[in-house]
Order: structure tokens, then sequence, then C-alpha cells
């Protein structure tokens, strides 16, 4: 606007100072023109208005052209958006802050309970429920992986009709039409067929439904279950009698082929229990000892105190040499007698030990008696089972370790998978409802030729949660279940303790439980249409209606626990569980007639080169098949062949040889054909020391045909190789004769059955994916081991191995700060064993301990880190070339005797020639590796951009923003367990194949052309709280800082009201100290630790000497991995301990040799040889 | 040097005269004038490049578009696109840096310690040698730049005052190199234009108006060649060489705090730097003897860089490889003599079990029994046994870093974490694309600047020489010296110098 200056009053005195003629005579143009801001000429328009717009409008163009000149750039710039925050805010739900809700998962067996974590109404990760009588708190990866199944895009969404969609409205119209069909028939030529799980609620309506319908018939099917079991002791104690072991009340256990660690699932908490059992705080622990006969290694036989490679088929001729043993030795006339009725050659695995071996064993069995487990595997024949239970009746385990339950399951009423086979062959099922995740097209045993009986069954309706599978595909209808965190449920864990299932979300995809399924069929209403609920329902909120299968819950807890009120009702939802709600004992007596069956049992061959064992086994990954889909599991390594995305034959050393396989083989594997009975099958094959020889463990479930959707889905299409169509119903779990053979070319792809499906040909290599490539230790002290007489011989054995051994002093003198340091020798230790922190927080610094001892190698903490802290998954290619993002690996190494290790390593060339003697005998240890959080990390001098740095409280903190991605850091962590994005691994499917021209290449490759993933729905899974990385940063394990910031608001939110409760009353005015501060004992559990069934870590305050971790860490078998660095790592590993039986060592040198690699008494590292090859492991 | 034999200035040729005893070996053959001198060199530039330079320049220019697409796919795509993984986060790239930045190396060295020692040899080479460096540091530059995973956050390593307010980790090696090699590479350009400027203003005074003058006109800086100007340049020339000698032993061994500050077993020596300087003058004179042994060929440059240069080069070249050859030795002794298995066992899989023993092995020949053949100076008069070994050098010095970055990464502390490295094609092309932009740039560099330092070489010449003797002319004349066809022009009128041609000496 116009602006007129306000000049000063002109003085009346003193000069006067004039600028113009005209000022000084006063003109008044002169005056206007003093007065104007902008003088004539300044302004082109021509009257006072234009010329302040002129002024305007050239701003304003100005502006404009420069916000058009943005306009191109604008698109530099992220997109902004808004976070829709809540018009009316649920209550609890804080953005960020994570619910539990405790519920269960159904599965073969018994249910897993579980707490749930959920953030605005998304399940992000599980956890064990610990209150729960069937849990320690533990969680299998199979159970963690199964929260990334609830958002499978792949998942069944949709109802179908011969393949054709189908709405939920049209398939209840037609189930209540068909329901009134059935009826009238009173149920003639209807079917169902169930898989093992254990739901009060299902088994009510299974009832319901067999009393509406007479004439049906319930059958039930599972590729593996526990039925040789049951069967036995059926048999053996009675209908529904089932054991249940007590390891933690166990001295001695005999495993006959048993994974009880591992996949023969016998409790919710059996690993922890016999982990009870080892824990060992001081050289003077009494220890549990396993003995272990299997046929391939698994973790339970790595645990083994002494372990013995048998074939599977000869499984029963070792236990029968058991038998005699402990029948001749207890007086059991009818054990000797049953012993001496199996059908033996005198197998012998080519041992020389062998006959003192067993007899060893059995009287370290004898002189323990009522304190013994002698456990056969779920995949051993009823006979085996029988003598199993008849040995632990000799030995009086029953009642004091192994718990008879009658579990009152209708196991007469429930046809098997066979049965209903033939009755459909033979016409009379005319409609069959399906309701299991097994897929018996794909799985059932080929001589039951299930897909012709399919076939034959007029009506076929599916209900299952999975992929579309070979089953469903060939349904008339397909139901898509919901996810058990969609649904309400029930379920008894293995002791039989009853929880309650209940929904963390509503159905994503709109599925239908089997309970409302069931429940349907059962009704004699018709099924309403669907309305589609009003709004999302909290889990315990009250809504106007939780839908039919609530009720269905609802009336079996009611009949279950009479007159409860709605408060215990709630509480129970708050449990997770009813207490005192598990099996009655059972009441029956061993019943020796059962071991009539090991006479009927005919005699196997030992398997030999021209007629090899096989055996089947669920994966430990993707279980039977059913987890194809899961990312997590895929990517996890198996426990021991440590094989991602594939599964592999499993042979010996010795077998290799025999075969000609390359041993050594990296990433390439050989195939081989197996053939048994005219069916043959090509697997990538990989030599796994400590198998049985002339014997091959394949892992089933993988090789599902189809792509995407339309078959195992857009993750396990193309995975792995078919073992079921080897797998008949006589030979379920192994079989013998088989022809195996390496291929000596590629062979042309068979017609049908092989699911080679990507391949022109089949080739004579295959490429794997393997998380590890060298299996030997190298004479490095990185797992420590010793027996417990090592032990006691020298209290700090642990320290005796390694580069420790050549320090001088006492384990004091030998710890990293005092050994190393040149500045703080002895620095900060106090009186009571805390240490003056290094770092400034005064309340917390954190620490761990990996206690080796319990650890498996089961992998379940790796899962749970994958999900709690939203790690990448890679796929195939990238695990290839060693670029798995797992924040916590498992590291596993053989180990054989000290002279052979030496000879190993005196030969250590890639693609040496193994002696079969020296490796197919050798022990498994399992380490796990995540970031030691050193306080004098190497990499955090090493950053140039301080991306890593240290926290106060001693964590070794990885900055994403400010990372630039030089791997710097990555390069200087001894432990390698630094991670770095080479690409956008959250952003870019790494899953999809991509093709230009004669190229094809992973989607990864493609760079910002690539394919972005699938769907939106694998980020429901992401933890709000932990940062989802881009392509180019590290990333490392971060001790669940989420979880630590967390408990320290809490710590500080609630201290007033902790310390008012402890005076008594609340006081506005009270002054907190900083210890009130201060995180309670103990109250933080990171996510690995919480998922370790074995409670192998331990995670606290390193200042609290009441914590966990300070009294691990008090342990005598404290070590520090590369202590000898001295970048004391915060985070440290309890040695290994193993308790042989020194009779057995006497006895046999081969045994004394085995355990001789972790005793002091080698004759190494002690005298500081320069042998450095050999200086121990 | 053939002509040895007839060379009167052989202290063993007939007759004990004390002149002839006390005469050097002239660093410029066949009596030279200065004005010679100068047309041969400024012809160069002035003439058109024979074809052999096309030859070269246009499948390097095609390189270089490859290194480019290689660059730009690596950073849109990700790092995963090279071929490092978990254990081994370093792979080619580094390699190739710390290969380019020794290669870097022998410039400075030339120019500056050579300078202050008064080692006159240094005026024919130190030119080339001294863009050799520069350019070679720009590749080498290249690949830290690019390497990191997010490059466009690569400013982070540069101490910005940001909205983040983080500074620097002054404690790490990574930003010590940053450091070095920028100064390195800055005072190097300095140095080496300082060096040109008289140069440019000869080429300027010789040029017809047009762009051309003007741009050499422009970098010459008003050159006039006064005395006033000579006395200034000699004192910023001299105190520029008095600053690059310490960044000569700076660089590399701030490249090799990257390795001997870490912890790795087989990085973690205290050997590296002297062993990684040496390597780095070892592999530059190599790098320098392979470039200007065929531009001496090519432009007939025999007079000027004489078989005297290679001789004394081979000499450094046979000392370095030699001290490198004990370092490699003293490696593994004091690997073996620390006791530390694992620092035992990172050689052991480097030269006895492990995947790269080849690799090793390679390294060694290369580096350590090649040179070896300098010894003989038959050998070192070989033009093509001279040219063998300087490759070998330069390959042996590759495989130097490859062994030292990736077998030591691929074989550290924990065995469960082994894995092997291979390159995937992209880090290969990019490295062959370094290549070509190495040799476009110095092909560029002839095309446009005097290869030999006029001014300096001048100073060589017996003219230059307050005590010298021109009945020493006479008898030098008697050298039977190969007549060039740029001889023949020597003696006509000044403004036909244009026309004398690159050809290749008849």
């Amino acid at each position: 606007m116009k602006r007129v200056w306000q000049h000063p009053a002109e003085p009346t005195t003193g000069k006067r100072y004039w600028r113009s003629l005209g000022q000084l005579t006063g003109q008044e143009t002169s005056q206007k023109w003093q007065d104007r801001e902008f003088q004539d000429g300044a302004a082109v328009m021509k009257d006072e208005e234009e010329q302040e717009t002129s002024r305007r409008s050239f701003l304003k163009l100005m502006s404009a052209s420069t916000a058009m000149a943005g306009l191109g750039l604008a698109s530099c710039r992220r997109p902004e958006t808004y976070l829709k925050p809540y018009s009316k805010m649920p209550e609890w739900v804080v953005p960020g802050k994570i619910l539990y809700y405790a519920t269960a998962m159904p599965r073969s067996g018994g249910g897993t309970p579980m707490v749930v974590h959920t953030t605005e109404g998304r399940p992000t990760h599980l956890q064990g429920n610990k209150f729960h009588p069937d849990s320690n708190g533990g969680l299998d990866s199979q159970a963690q992986a199964s929260v990334l199944g609830l958002y499978d895009p792949d998942r069944a969404r949709a109802f179908s009709n011969y393949g054709k969609p189908s709405s939920r409205d049209d398939f209840f119209t037609f189930l209540n039409a068909a329901k009134k069909e059935l009826a009238a028939s009173g149920g003639k030529g209807f079917a169902v067929l169930t898989d093992e799980v254990v739901s009060p609620t299902r088994l009510r309506l299974i009832g319901e439904l067999q009393k509406k319908f007479p004439a049906a018939k319930v059958y039930r099917y599972e590729a593996f279950g526990p039925a040789n079991v049951r069967a036995a002791y059926t048999k053996a104690f009675g209908a529904g009698v089932m054991p249940f072991y007590r390891f933690d009340k166990a001295d001695r256990i005999f495993s006959l082929d048993s994974d009880f660690l591992g996949l023969d699932r016998v409790g919710g908490k059996s690993v922890g229990q016999f982990m009870s059992g080892r824990k060992a705080q001081t050289s003077a622990d009494p220890m549990n000892r396993l003995y272990a006969v299997e046929s391939n290694y698994t973790i339970t036989g790595g645990i083994a105190d002494h372990r013995m490679r048998v074939p599977a088929s000869q499984t029963v001729k070792v236990a029968a040499k058991l038998a005699a043993l402990i029948g001749a030795a207890t007086g059991d006339a009818a054990l000797s007698a049953a012993a001496a009725s199996v059908k033996s050659e005198g197998y012998n695995p080519g041992r020389e030990d062998f006959e003192v071996w067993f007899k060893t064993a059995a009287d370290d069995l004898i002189a323990s008696k009522g304190k013994t487990i002698v456990i056969a595997g779920s995949n051993q024949p009823e006979a085996v089972q029988v003598l199993a239970a008849a040995i632990n009746q000799a030995l009086g385990a029953y009642g004091s370790t192994i718990e008879l339950k009658q579990t009152g399951l209708p196991e007469s009423q429930l046809g098997t998978l066979a049965e209903l086979s033939s009755q459909a062959l033979a016409g009379n099922v005319q409609t069959l409802l399906v309701i299991s995740d097994a897929n018996p097209v794909f799985d059932a045993p080929a001589d039951l030729k299930w897909p012709a009986a399919q076939d034959s069954i007029k009506t076929v309706i599916v209900h299952s949660t999975r992929h579309l599978t070979a089953t469903a595909r060939k349904a008339s209808w397909m139901v898509p279940a919901t996810h058990y965190l969609e649904q309400w449920g029930d379920t008894r864990g293995f002791e039989g303790t009853y929880a309650v299932v209940q929904p963390m979300i509503l159905p994503l995809f709109g599925g239908v439980s089997d309970h409302e399924l069931l429940g349907a069929l059962v009704s004699n209403e018709d099924t309403p249409p669907f309305v589609a609920p009003s709004m999302a329902p909290l889990p315990m909120g009250t809504v106007e209606d939780p839908g039919p299968g609530y009720k269905l819950v609802r009336d079996t807890f009611n009949a279950l626990v009479p007159g409860a009120s709605e408060e215990v009702w709630n509480n129970t939802l708050r449990d997770g569980f009813v207490a005192k709600t598990e099996y009655p004992a059972a009441t029956t007596a061993f019943q020796s007639g059962a071991l009539s069956l090991l006479a009927a049992l005919p005699d196997a061959a030992a398997p030999s080169l021209t007629a090899m064992e096989v055996t089947f086994l669920p994966c430990a990954k993707i279980a039977d098949g059913r987890y194809i889909n899961s990312a997590w599991l895929q990517e996890a390594p198996d426990p021991v062949s440590k094989v991602t995305w594939d599964n592999a034959a499993l042979i010996s050393v010795k077998t290799a040889k025999d075969l000609k396989i390359t041993l050594a083989a990296v990433d390439e594997a050989d195939v081989i054909s197996v053939e048994i009975g005219g069916v043959t099958r090509y697997f990538p094959v990989l030599v796994i020391p400590g198998h049985a020889d002339n014997a091959v463990t394949l892992t089933v479930g993988y090789g599902q045909l189809g792509t995407g959707p339309e078959g195992p889905g857009r993750v396990g299409q193309g995975t792995g190789f078919d073992a079921y169509g080897l797998r008949t119903s006589a030979t379920p779990y192994f079989a013998t004769g088989a022809k195996v053979a390496k291929l000596s070319g590629s062979v042309a792809v068979p017609e049908g059955g092989s699911k080679w499906t990507d391949h022109k040909e089949i080739p004579a290599v295959y490429p794997i994916a393997t998380t590890q490539e060298h299996h030997s230790m190298y004479g490095r002290a990185l797992v420590r081991e010793g027996t417990q007489k090592d032990w006691q011989d020298d209290e700090d054995f642990v320290m005796e191995q390694g580069t420790d051994a050549h320090l001088h002093g006492d384990r004091a003198e030998k710890t990293a700060e005092n050994a190393f340091s040149l500045y703080k020798p002895n620095a900060g230790k106090k009186e009571d064993g805390t240490r003056e922190p290094l770092l400034s927080d005064d309340l917390h610094q954190w620490g761990m301990v990996i206690d080796l001892n319990s650890c498996t190698g089961c992998t379940s903490c790796l899962v749970a880190c994958q999900s709690e802290n939203n790690i990448p998954v890679v796929g195939k290619d990238q695990v290839r070339r060693g670029r798995e993002m797992h924040w916590i690996r498992m590291d596993r190494y053989f180990a054989t005797d000290l002279d052979s290790d030496a000879a190993l390593n005196n030969r250590q060339v890639e693609g040496h020639e193994w002696e079969e003697d020296e490796m197919d005998d050798p022990s498994m240890l399992v380490e796990p590796v995540g970031c030691q959080h050193c306080e004098a990390a190497p990499c955090e001098t090493v950053c140039p951009v301080n991306a890593t740095v240290h926290s106060p409280d001693g964590l070794n903190v990885m900055v994403y923003n400010r990372c630039i991605g030089t791997r710097y850091c990555a390069n200087n962590c001894p432990f390698k367990a630094r991670r770095f994005n080479f690409f956008d691994y959250n952003k870019r499917n790494p899953l999809v194949e991509k093709s230009a021209g004669p190229l094809s290449f992973n989607n990864l490759y493609a760079g910002p052309l690539g394919d972005r993933h699938d769907t939106e729905l694998s980020k429901l899974q992401k933890n709000p709280n932990v940062s989802v990385r881009m392509r180019g940063v590290i990333e490392k394990c971060t001790y669940c800082l989420q979880r630590i910031e967390s408990a320290r608001i809490d710590a500080r939110a609630h201290a007033r009201k902790d310390k008012s409760r402890e005076q008594g009353k609340y006081d506005e005015t009270l002054v907190l100290a900083k210890q009130d501060l201060r995180i309670p004992t103990n109250g933080i559990k990171v996510a690995c630790q919480e998922a370790c069934p074995a409670e192998a870590i331990h995670f606290g305050n390193l200042l609290d000497k009441d914590s966990d971790v300070m009294k691990a860490k008090g342990n005598a078998r404290n070590y520090e991995l590369l202590g000898y660095l001295s970048v004391r790592a915060r985070t440290t590993y309890l040695a290994r301990i193993k308790n042989p039986n020194p009779e057995l060592i006497k006895a046999s040198p081969r045994e004394a040799k085995k355990v001789g690699q972790g005793s002091k008494t080698r004759p190494v590292a002690v005298a500081g040889s320069s042998s450095h090859g050999a200086a121990s492991h | 040097m053939a002509e040895a034999a007839h060379d009167p200035h052989h202290p063993h040729a007939a007759g004990p005269s004390r002149a002839k005893v006390l005469l050097r070996e002239p660093l410029v053959l066949n009596q030279r004038s200065m004005s010679w001198v100068t047309n041969r060199i400024c012809g160069i530039v002035e003439n058109p490049q024979p074809k052999g330079w096309w030859y070269i320049i246009v499948p390097c220019v095609a390189l270089v578009a490859v290194m480019v697409f290689c660059f730009t796919y690596l950073v849109a795509t990700g790092v995963g696109v090279w071929g490092p993984n978990h254990p081994v986060a370093w792979g080619w790239d580094i390699t190739n840096f710390v290969f380019w930045i020794g290669i870097g190396h022998a410039g400075t060295l030339i120019s500056a310690i050579l300078y202050l020692t008064r080692q006159k040899w240094r005026t024919a080479v130190n030119r080339a040698a001294e863009a050799m460096t520069i350019f070679a540091v720009m590749c080498a530059g290249l690949f830290p730049a690019l390497h990191v995973g997010r490059v466009w956050m690569a400013w982070f390593l540069a101490p910005i005052p940001n909205s983040n307010a983080i500074w620097q980790n002054f404690k790490s090696p990574l930003l010590w190199d940053v450091f070095a090699v920028s100064t390195y590479f800055s005072v190097s350009v300095v140095f080496w234009f300082l060096g040109l400027v008289p140069d440019l203003a000869t080429l300027r005074d010789r040029c017809k108006p047009g762009i051309r003058k003007m741009a050499y006109g422009l970098f010459a800086l008003g050159w006039r060649g006064g005395n006033r100007q000579w006395r200034h340049y000699e004192i910023a020339y001299g105190l520029l060489a008095a600053l690059s000698t310490p960044l000569v032993l700076s660089v590399h061994t701030v490249v090799s705090f990257d390795f001997a500050t870490s912890i790795v077993p087989g990085w973690h020596t205290t050997i590296f730097p002297p062993y990684f300087v040496a390597g780095a003058i070892f592999g530059g004179f190599a790098m320098v003897l392979t470039l200007m042994i065929p531009v001496r060929k090519i432009y007939g440059l025999h007079d000027l860089f004489t078989m005297k240069h290679i001789d004394n080069m081979a000499k450094i070249i046979l000392l370095t490889g030699t001290i490198v050859g004990y370092a490699y030795l003293m490696e593994l002794f004091i690997a073996w003599y620390s006791g530390s298995l694992y620092e035992f066992d990172a050689f052991k899989w480097r030269i006895l079990y492990g995947p790269y023993t080849w690799a090793y092995y390679c390294m060694f020949f290369c580096n350590v029994i090649a040179p070896q053949v300098f010894w003989f100076k038959k050998m070192r008069e070989n033009l093509l046994v001279v040219m063998i070994v300087c490759m070998f050098v330069n390959a042996g010095m590759w495989y130097e870093r490859f062994v030292i970055i990736c077998t030591t990464l691929a074989r550290d502390f924990l065995p469960g974490q082994w894995d092997m490295y291979h390159p995937s094609w992209v880090e290969i092309w990019t490295f062959i694309g370094t290549f070509g932009f190495f040799m476009m740039l110095f092909l560029i560099f002839l095309r446009f600047l005097p290869v030999i330092a006029i001014a300096e070489i001048k100073g060589v010449l017996p003219e230059s020489d307050p005590h010298y003797d021109p009945s020493f002319a006479k008898r030098d004349n008697l050298v039977a010296a190969p007549s060039y066809e740029g001889d023949r022009l020597e003696n006509r009128p000044a403004e036909t110098t244009a026309v004398v041609t690159n050809a290749a000496p008849a």
C-alpha cells in the first residue's frame, strides 16, 4: 500500500537542511515527492490501485514461477502421508504399546498355549504362556512362525465351488440343503475326516454329529503323528491311555530313535524339563544322562552323552538287546521272553564296543531304577513302543518318571484314512467333509490311492487354512478356515489342561472356523446369511454378537466348569487356560500280552548298499508340508543339515563314499535317485557325519506341485523335492530295500510324480542353499565343552582351552580385562562379583549368557528374533550368496576326537578326503551367535560416521539413519554378527524370478524396476516399535532395545506407585531415589530368551547381583567367545558339560576318545605346545 | 644401452680422460637443442594424433560408458549387485580402491621426493607420472564413494555441520582415508598444475589465436618466463614438493590403517604401513613404465625418455619388489611367531588350504619372483622383458590387495560363518571400466598437455649447465643415434614446426 512518510517536525532553531529548492520553497509537488515511498516511475501502472497490484502481482508471478519450478522437483521428495488418528479411541489401544492376550495354538498331540503380542489390533509376535501347566514359556519355531501364517497372502481366503469363486452364503445355502438330505438318510454315505487336533469343542460337536447322523463315520488322519504310540499304549494299558514323560524327574534317559527334544513333540515343556536336569550350577550338581540310539543326526542326538547310530529298521533289535539285558537283571521274565522273541540276526552297526556299550548302558539304567525313562520315537512301530513300555515297566518308571493318563479320547470311534479310502473306492462315501490342514492327495501313502478315492466321492468339502492344496484343488467345495488367531476355539495341552483359543483379530478373509462349520452341520437351524460385523470387537470387549464360534466354545466351557460365572470365564480368557483340567491318571496296569506284537514282527535285514533304508521324517521347518508357505521357516536353517529353502537326502560319510558322492559339497549338491518298489524320486544329497550307514533320511513336505496360490503358495512354490511318493501305508516312517544311486549325468524328468517342476531335466548337481559351509571348529575353542569329571578335576577347565589356555594364572587373572588390558588391570571388580560400570549408566548395564549345555540348536530363538525385530527374508538365491539376515544365527559344529581333529587340521584343504571312521561318529555342538555387545566394540571405532555407538547402559547400538553402509563394522566384527541390507529386502520381493529375453534373474536384481512385495499384508505383522531397515544399512541384534526402553519407561512411570505401595500410602511428595528407577530384577525378557524352550538364554542387568544373568555369569563354566581379543563381550557362554558314563569310558576306547576332546588331559594347549592346529578345541 | 660400447663418456671407454670419467650419461641424448625439445614435445599436442591414439580411446570411451552403467545400476539397485556377502563385506570394491591408490603413488614420489633429492632423471617422467597419479586417484575415489550402501548419504563423511548434530568418528581409519586421499588428490593436482604453468605458456605462445590459445592462456596464468616469475615459481614448486613428500608416505600408510588397525587376523599387523608404501611405489613405477614405454615408442621420445630412465625405474621396481617380498615373508614369520592360532590360521588358509591359495601364489610370483630378473642389466635393457615384468607387477599388486582383503575376510574367526566370495559381472565390468576411464583420461592428457615437462627437461640439457664445455658436443655427436623424422625437421624455421608429426621413428 501507499505509505506516506511521517517526517519529524522541522526544528525551529539551528541550521536548516534541505534537499531541493522545491523543498526549500515548500512546493506542493516537492512535498508529495518527498512523502512517497515509491516515486513516479517505480511503478508503471497508471493509477494508484494498479501501482499497488503491480508490485504485488510481481511478487505473485515470482512466487508462482518458483512454485512451478518446484513442481518438477516435488517428486524428489517423499510424498507426505498422514496417519489417521482414532476418532473414538478403543480402550487400552495405545499406538506402539503392546497388548498381551492369552490364547493357544491347536496342534497335533497337544495345543500350544501362548501369549500373543498385539499392537493396534494386529497380532505381531507370539510367546509361550508360562503359566499354563504344559508350557515353560518357550515356543518352538513352527509355533513362532504361525503368526506369519495369519498374514500369508496365499492362505485360503475365498469360498470356491469346483474351482469357481463362490461365497459364504452360497456355501451355507448348499450346506443347509445337504444337511437336510443327510438327516433324512441318517447320514448314510457321509464321512468326516479330521486331523489330530485335540479340541474339546470339536470332539463334542463330532459326538453330536454322530448322534444326528448315526450312519456317518468320522475318520482321523495326519501324515505324522502319535498314532503308533497311541495304538501301542491302547494295547498295553487300555484305550485312551497315553504316557507323559517327566524328564525333570529322570536321571537316566534312553532314547530309541526318539527326537523328543526336537520333532517328536511329547510334551509342551519336555525340553525344559529335560534341560532342568543339566543346568549344572556347580561341578557337584547332579546331571541326568542321555543315551541316544538314532538313525539320522538329530538335535537330541547332539545333546546325548552317548550316541550310537543305528538304522531305524534295526532299532527294534537294539531295543531287544537292551530289553534282554534289563529283563535278565530285573528278573522280568515277560520282558526277557519278549526280547528273545524278536527276530534278530544279531545286528551290529559296526562298532567294536557295541556289546559293552549296551551292557554298560543297561547297567546304568538298572542302577538308577525308578528314575529312568526309555522313550521310543513315534516313528518306531507299535512293537518297539510296547517293548519300550515293558522296559519302563521293568525299571519302575511308570508312576515315577512317566505318568500314564487317561485321555479319554474316543479312539475306537475314529477310523483311519486307509479305511476311508477303501470305503470311498467301494463307493460307500458320497459326501466327505475334510476338516484338516493335512493334504492327503499329496501326503497320503501312495498305496492308499487317495486321489482316486477322493475322485470317487461325489461331494468333497475341504475346510483348511492352507493355500489351495492338492486336496483342495480336487474338492467340490473349498471352505476357507479361519486362522487360529482369528477364531474362538479351545484345545488341550499334552497333559490335558484346557486352554481357550480366543480371536485376536477379525477374520482377515472372512473364513469359517472348524467349530462354526461343525456347529452349522449339527444345528437344526439353517445358517443365516452372513452379515459383516459393524466394528472390530476387542478380544475381551463386549460385542453384541460374538459369533457362533464363541457360543460353541462357551457351551463346552460351561460343561467343563459347571456353574462358572462370567468372572471365571473372563479369568480363563485372561489366563488362557483352566487350571486342574488335566487328564486323570490312568488306573490300568501294563498288560504284558501286548508284547506278543514283537514275535509277529518280521525280521528286517540290516540295510546294505544295494538295499538301503529310507527314513521319512517331517521337516524341522515346514513339518509335514503344511508350513511350506512360511518364509521364516523356509529360511530358518535346518538345525543339523543347515539347509534352507529345500530338503535334501541325508547320508553318512561312509555311504557317501560308497556312492561316490562329493563329500565337501558346499553350494552344489550331487543328486541321487531313490527307488523303492518301482517308484523313483530324485533328491540332492547332503553328507551328515553321524548318520547311520546305508540309510537315507528324507524330509517330507516339499516338492508340492503348482505355482502361487494355486499350489503351495508364492513362498513354497518350487521348493524341495517330494518324498511322499515313496511312502506306503506299510512303510510310513521307514522303508527298506531301497536302491540309491548317484546320478552321473542329467536325467529326463519322469512322467507325473516328480516335483522337479522347474527343470527340463534332472541335473546331476543341484544348487543348494545352506547357511553354514564349514562344520569343523578347526581347533578353535569356540564351543567349549568338557565332562563333568573334567570340571570336577579342574574348576577352571573352561579357561584351559583355546588361547586362554596359554595364559598364566587363575580364572580371575585370565579374564579379558585382566589378562589383556594395558590400562585397567583388575578394573572395577567389586567384592560382590559385580563390576564397576565402564559406562555412565549406574542403574542398568545389560548382559547376556547363553548356556551351551542347554541349547539344542532348535532355531526357535532365530525365528522369534525374526518375528520381534522385523527381520526380512532374503530368499534362496541370497542365502546361497551368504546374505541371510538373521540377527542370531545358529552355528553348528561337528567334533571328532582330538587325533582325528588334528589329522583334519593338517588336511583342512577344502574338498579333503574324510576318513569315515573319524568322521562318522562325531559329536555335534551348537552355538547361537548374535551381536555380543562388546564394551570395547571393534565395530564402533571403525565406523567413519558414528553410526554405531555405545549406549550408557552398555548396548552396542546401531543408528540406521546415520549408517551409510561402508560395511567396515561388519568386517571388523570378530563374531560376524552384523548383517547388511544388500538389497531393499523389505521393499522388493526376493522370491520372484524375473526374466528379460534369455536372461533370468532374481527380482532383487531388477532394482527400481523390480516388483514390490506381493501384498501389503505382511506389513501387518511388523512390530511398530522396531524400524524397518532400508537397503544399504547394517543391522544386528539390539538386545531387543524396544523391550528395554519399554521396561525403562514402565519403571519410571510406576516408581512412585511402587514406592508408595511399599510405604503403604500414596504420597505425592515422595522423593524418589535414583535406585527406585531401576527396572526390577529380571524384569525384561528379550525375544530369543523368551522363546527358548530350554531356557538356555539369560538376560539381565549386570549391576543387579540378584539377576539371573549375574548368577549365570558366576558359573565356572562362563567364558567369553574369542576372549583373547579383549573386546569385553557382554554376551558370554556357559561351556557344554557332558555327563558320560565313567564305566563306559573305561570299557570303550572309542567313547573315551570321544569325550577326550573336551578333556583337560589332552596333550595340548596347557603345555603351550606350538601345535596350534591341534591346540584344543 | 646398446650404444654404450661406443659411448665416449662411459668410464670403461678408451682413454682415461678426466672429463670423460666425470661426465655422467646424458639425460637427453643426441645433443638435442632446446628448440628441438620444445618442438618435439609440443608437436605431440599440436599435431593430429596417430591412429593408435584413436584405436585406444574409442574402446576406452565405450568402457567408460560401461562403467557409468555399472555404477548407475549399483546405486539404483543396491550393493547386492556386487559379490560381497556376510563374512566378506568388502570385495573387489576396496581391492580396486587400494590398487588404484597404490598406482597413484609413483607420481608424487617422482615429482616430490626425487625433486628434493635432486634426481634429475625425474624430469622426463614426472609429468606423465603425476598425470597418472591424478587419474589413478580419480579411479580409486570412485570405489569408496560408490561402494557404500547409501551413496546419497555419503556426504555424512564430510565434517559438515548438520541438523543431526552428529560429528564424524575421527577414530575411524576410513575417515582418515577420506582426508588422506582427498588431501593427496588436491595437493597432487595443484603440484601438477603448477609444474604445467611454464609449459602451458609455451603452448599458448605457439598457438594460433583461437579457443586453444585462450584456454592455454587462461591456465598459463599470464606466465611470461621472467626472472622474478621463475624465482617465485621455483620457491612455490619447492614448497609444494616439501608438502607432497609426507603425503606420499601418508596416503598409503593411512590406507593400510584400514586394515592394520582392525582386529581381523591377517589384517591386524604393524608391518602394513611400510609394506603398503613400498608396494605402492612398486606398483606405481610399474604402471609408469607400462604407460611410458609405449608413449616413448609411439611419440618418438627416445632421446628424452632414455634407457637410463627405464633402467633407473627398473632398479626401483626391483628394490621395492624385494621389500614387498620381505614383508610377505615377515608376515608369515610373525603369524607363526606370535603364537596366535587365529593369526597363523589366517595365513594357513591363505597359503595352504584356502580356496584362494592360487591368488596368493599369483601375487607372490608377480610381485616377488618376476621383478628379480631386473638384477640383470640385459633384462633391464630389453623393453619387452621390462613391459612383461611391469604387467606382472600390475597384476600382482592387484592380487596382493585381493589376497589381503578377500581371503582374510573369507576365513576369519568363526568357521560357522565362513563363506566364499565371488565377484559379480557388475563388479568385473566396473573394474574393467575404470581401466577405460584411466586410459581415456591419460590419452586426453597426451592430446592436450605436454607429456614431458618442457621447461624442466631443458634444465638438464648440457646448454643449461654453466660449466658446459661445448667441445664435448662434438664428441657427443659421435653417438650413433637413431634418426627420427622429427630430427630432420629440427633445423627448420620455427613457423614450420607445426608439421612436426607424431609419427613413430622410422
